[in-house]
C-alpha cells in the first residue's frame, strides 16, 4: 500500500493527476461534452503511459469532468453533463441571489468531500470485495452477472422489453469474433478482421462520442441558442464554506454513502444518484422550503453522491470487473488495452499498481476540490467556446482514436457502425447503456456459463452456494417488485 | 412513427436470421450460446412488435433529440446530413491523402458548413491545427496517423532536425 502511495505522488503522477483533472473540468464545464466522452477520447492519449499513470488521468478526467458540469449548470442554469441537473436547479438560484461564487466553491467542496469518501472506501473496502471475488467459481459469477443485468434493465426508465432486448443484442454482438472457449471463428463472413470481434474502445467511442458530436453539431445550427452567462461576482468566503463541514456534516456523510452505494451497482450512474440523494436529503429536511430554489442543503446533498458515485463505479470495476456506470465500462476499455484484465485477480499479479491507482484518486480529488474552490471562475470561460468548433473536434478526436487502437481504418469503421447503431436504438427508445455493460460483460458470461454447464453435476450443486443463491433471490425479488410497480404505474395512467 | 417501428424491428430480426443462417458452420459447442441469444433477440423483437400494433403506437413519442433533428427545418437537416457526410469521406480521405490535408479539409468544411462566419479565420486556423497536432501525435504522443507525401515530409524534416 506504501508503495502505491510513494508511486501515487511521484513528479510524473502529480502531474498526470492535475493535468486529468483540468482537462476533467473544461470538458464537463462545456454543455453537452460527458465524463465518458472525455475519458473515451483521452484513451489513447494513455497508450505510451505506464498502465498507473494512464489510469491516474482517466480518473482525473472522470472526477474533474463530473464537478465541472456543475459550473455551467450554476452559472448558465445548463447542466454541463446530465449529472448535474440538481445542482443546476439549487446552484442557478444561489448564483441569481448573486451568490455565484459560494455556490461554484460550495459544489467544489461537497464534490471534493464526496469524491474522497469514495476514494478511501475504494483504498480499503475494494480489497476485501476482491478477495471475496477470489472465492467466486462460475455459479457465483453467472449470479452476479445475471445480477448486473437484472439492475441494468430494471432501473432504467425505458420499457423494460426495450432494455431486454438492448442486452440480447449487445451479448450477441460479442459474439461476433473467435469463440472464447474453443477457439473457433463465429459470423467472420471470411473477413479477417472480424476475427478479433469488435473492438471495444472503438464501439464505445462511436456511443458516447461521435453521437454527441452529431448533437452539438445540431446544435450549433441555431444561433439562437446563446447562453447568457451569469457574472461571478466578488466575495468567496472559505470560512463560511469551511462552517458547512460542521452545520450540514450529516448531509455531507449521508450523501456520499447513497452516492457510494448506488455508484457499486450497476446502471446508476452519476446522473440518477443526485435525484435520489436530494429526495432522501429533503425528506430529512421537511423545513427547508428553499428546496429546488437555492438550498445549500439540496446542493450539497447532490454535489457530494455524484462524487461519491465515481468511486462507488470503480469499485466492482476493480474488483469483479463489472462497470459501475458507462464512464466506468471505458474504463474497461482502457484497462484491456494496457493488457490488463480487471477483476479479482488484477490485486495479485498488480498490487503496486492498483494502491498507485486508489492513492492517485485520492489526490485526484483534492487537485478537483481545491481548483474547483478557488479557480472556478476561470474554467467558466470555456463557455463561450462555440458548439460548432466543439462538434468538430470531437469528430477528428473521435477518428483519430479510433484508428490509433490498432493502426486501422476497420475501427473506424467499426466506431461509424457503433454510431449509427446508438442514434438508431435511441430512436427507438432502446436505452444504450445495457447495450455498452453487454458488450462489456459478454464474454465473460459466456465463458462462466459454458464452464457451469460442463462442471455441475446440476441444479442442486448451484443452490448450494449461498453467495450465487443470495444474488439469484436479490434479482429475483428486484424482478418481481419492478414488474409490480409498472403495473401500478401503467394502471394508474388515464385512458 | 409505428412504420418506423414495425420496420426497424424488421431490420433486427433480420440481422439476428442473418446470423442465424450461418450457425450451421460453426462448431457444435459454440453455436449454442450465441442461437440461444439470436432466439431472445427473436422473441423480444416480435413481442415488442405485437405490443405497439396492439397499443396503437403511431402516437407514441420519439426520443426527443432525434425528434428535434427530424422535424427541424430542411436546410439545417442538410447540413446536419453534410457534417455526417464530411467525417465519413474525411475516413476515407485520411489514407489518400495523409493526415495533415485531410484534417485541414475536413475541419475547414465543417466549421463553414456549422455556420463559422470568418472562413478564412477558419482554413487557417485548421491548416495550423492540424500541423501542430501532426508533430504533437508524431514526437510526443507517438500515435500513429496514416501518412500523406506531405506527412512525410513534416516527419522527415523533424527527424533531420533532431540528428
Amino acid at each position: 500500500m506504501l508503495e502505491g502511495l510513494y508511486a501515487a505522488m511521484s513528479p510524473t503522477n502529480l502531474f498526470v493527476e492535475i493535468l486529468g483533472v483540468l482537462i476533467g473540468i473544461v470538458f464537463g464545464a462545456i454543455p453537452g461534452l460527458t465524463a465518458t466522452l472525455g475519458i473515451a477520447l483521452f484513451v489513447p492519449v494513455t497508450f505510451l503511459m505506464n498502465p498507473g499513470a494512464g489510469m491516474i488521468m482517466l480518473a482525473g478526467i472522470y472526477a474533474g469532468a463530473i464537478f465541472g458540469g456543475s459550473i455551467s449548470a450554476i452559472l448558465i442554469n445548463v447542466p454541463g453533463t446530465p449529472a448535474s441537473i440538481i445542482t443546476g436547479w439549487e446552484g442557478y438560484a444561489l448564483a441569481r441571489e448573486g451568490k455565484a461564487p459560494l455556490a461554484l466553491s460550495l459544489a467544489a467542496l461537497s464534490s471534493g468531500v464526496g469524491g474522497l469518501f469514495s476514494a478511501v472506501a475504494l483504498l480499503f473496502l475494494t480489497p476485501m470485495l476482491s478477495s471475496l471475488a477470489l472465492t467466486f467459481g462460475p455459479a457465483e459469477y453467472c449470479a452476479l452477472l445475471l445480477f448486473s443485468f437484472t439492475i441494468v434493465t430494471v432501473v432504467l426508465d425505458t420499457p423494460m422489453m426495450r432494455n431486454l432486448l438492448g442486452c440480447f443484442v449487445g451479448l450477441l454482438l460479442v459474439t461476433i469474433g473467435l469463440d472464447p472457449v474453443t477457439g473457433a471463428a463465429r459470423f467472420t463472413f471470411g473477413n479477417a478482421d472480424l476475427m478479433s470481434g469488435f473492438n471495444l474502445i472503438a464501439v464505445l467511442v462511436g456511443f458516447f462520442c461521435m453521437t454527441e458530436a452529431v448533437f452539438l453539431a445540431f446544435d450549433s445550427l441555431d444561433d439562437s441558442t446563446n447562453n447568457e452567462v451569469i457574472s461571478f461576482g466578488k466575495g468567496n468566503s472559505i470560512g463560511e464554506l469551511i462552517k458547512t463541514l460542521w452545520t450540514h456534516g450529516i448531509t455531507y456523510l449521508r450523501s456520499s454513502t447513497i452516492g457510494l452505494f448506488l455508484g457499486i451497482l450497476p446502471a446508476v450512474g452519476p446522473v440518477e444518484t443526485p435525484f435520489i440523494a436530494h429526495t432522501i436529503e429533503r425528506k430529512f429536511n421537511p423545513k427547508d422550503e428553499k428546496f429546488g430554489k437555492g438550498s445549500i442543503t439540496g446542493l450539497i446533498a447532490s454535489e457530494c453522491s455524484i462524487s461519491a458515485n465515481v468511486g462507488g463505479s470503480l469499485m466492482p470495476l476493480i474488483s469483479l470487473g463489472i462497470p459501475g456506470s458507462g464512464a466506468a465500462a471505458v474504463f474497461i476499455g482502457a484497462l484491456t488495452l494496457h493488457g490488463l484484465q480487471p477483476g479479482p485477480l488484477l490485486f495479485k499479479s498488480e498490487p503496486v499498481l492498483i494502491y498507485t491507482f486508489f492513492w492517485g484518486f485520492i489526490a485526484v480529488n483534492l487537485f478537483m476540490m481545491l481548483f474547483g474552490m478557488f479557480g472556478a471562475r476561470y474554467f467558466a470561460l470555456v463557455l463561450k467556446l462555440p458548439k460548432r468548433v466543439l462538434a468538430t473536434f470531437i469528430a477528428v478526436f473521435s477518428i483519430l482514436g479510433s484508428y490509433a487502437i490498432n493502426n486501422s481504418m476497420f475501427d473506424v469503421g467499426v466506431m461509424f457502425g457503433a454510431t449509427v447503431l446508438a442514434l438508431w436504438f435511441r430512436a427507438l427508445r432502446i436505452p444504450i447503456l445495457p447495450i455498452v455493460l453487454a458488450v462489456i460483460l459478454g464474454p465473460l458470461l459466456e465463458q462462466q456459463a459454458l464452464v457451469l454447464f460442463t462442471t455441475s453435476a446440476g441444479i442442486g450443486e448451484v443452490l448450494g452456494r449461498p453467495i450465487a443463491d443470495g444474488f439469484f433471490a436479490i434479482s429475483l425479488i428486484i424482478i418481481v417488485f419492478s414488474i409490480v410497480r409498472r403495473l401500478k404505474e401503467s394502471r394508474a395512467k388515464p385512458g | 412513427m409505428l412504420y418506423f417501428n414495425l420496420i426497424s424491428f424488421f431490420l433486427i430480426i433480420c440481422g439476428a436470421l442473418v446470423l442465424g443462417l450461418q450457425t450451421p458452420d460453426i462448431a457444435a459447442s459454440a453455436r449454442v450460446y450465441p442461437l440461444v441469444l439470436m432466439a431472445l433477440v427473436l422473441l423480444f423483437s416480435l413481442l415488442i412488435v405485437v405490443k405497439e400494433i396492439a397499443d396503437r403506437a403511431a402516437t407514441a413519442p420519439l426520443d426527443s433529440r432525434i425528434a428535434e433533428i427530424l422535424s427541424a427545418p430542411p436546410p439545417f437537416r442538410i447540413r446536419l446530413f453534410g457534417f455526417v457526410a464530411i467525417w465519413l469521406v474525411y475516413s476515407w480521405l485520411l489514407t489518400l491523402a495523409g493526415f495533415i490535408v485531410a484534417t485541414t479539409c475536413a475541419i475547414s468544411l465543417s466549421l463553414w458548413l456549422l455556420g463559422i462566419r470568418k472562413v478564412l479565420v477558419g482554413i487557417v486556423t485548421a491548416a495550423l491545427f492540424s500541423m501542430v497536432l501532426s508533430i504533437l501525435l508524431a514526437t510526443v504522443l507517438f500515435i500513429p496517423t496514416p501518412l500523406g507525401p506531405l506527412d512525410k515530409l513534416l516527419i522527415e524534416s523533424i527527424y533531420a532536425m533532431q540528428h
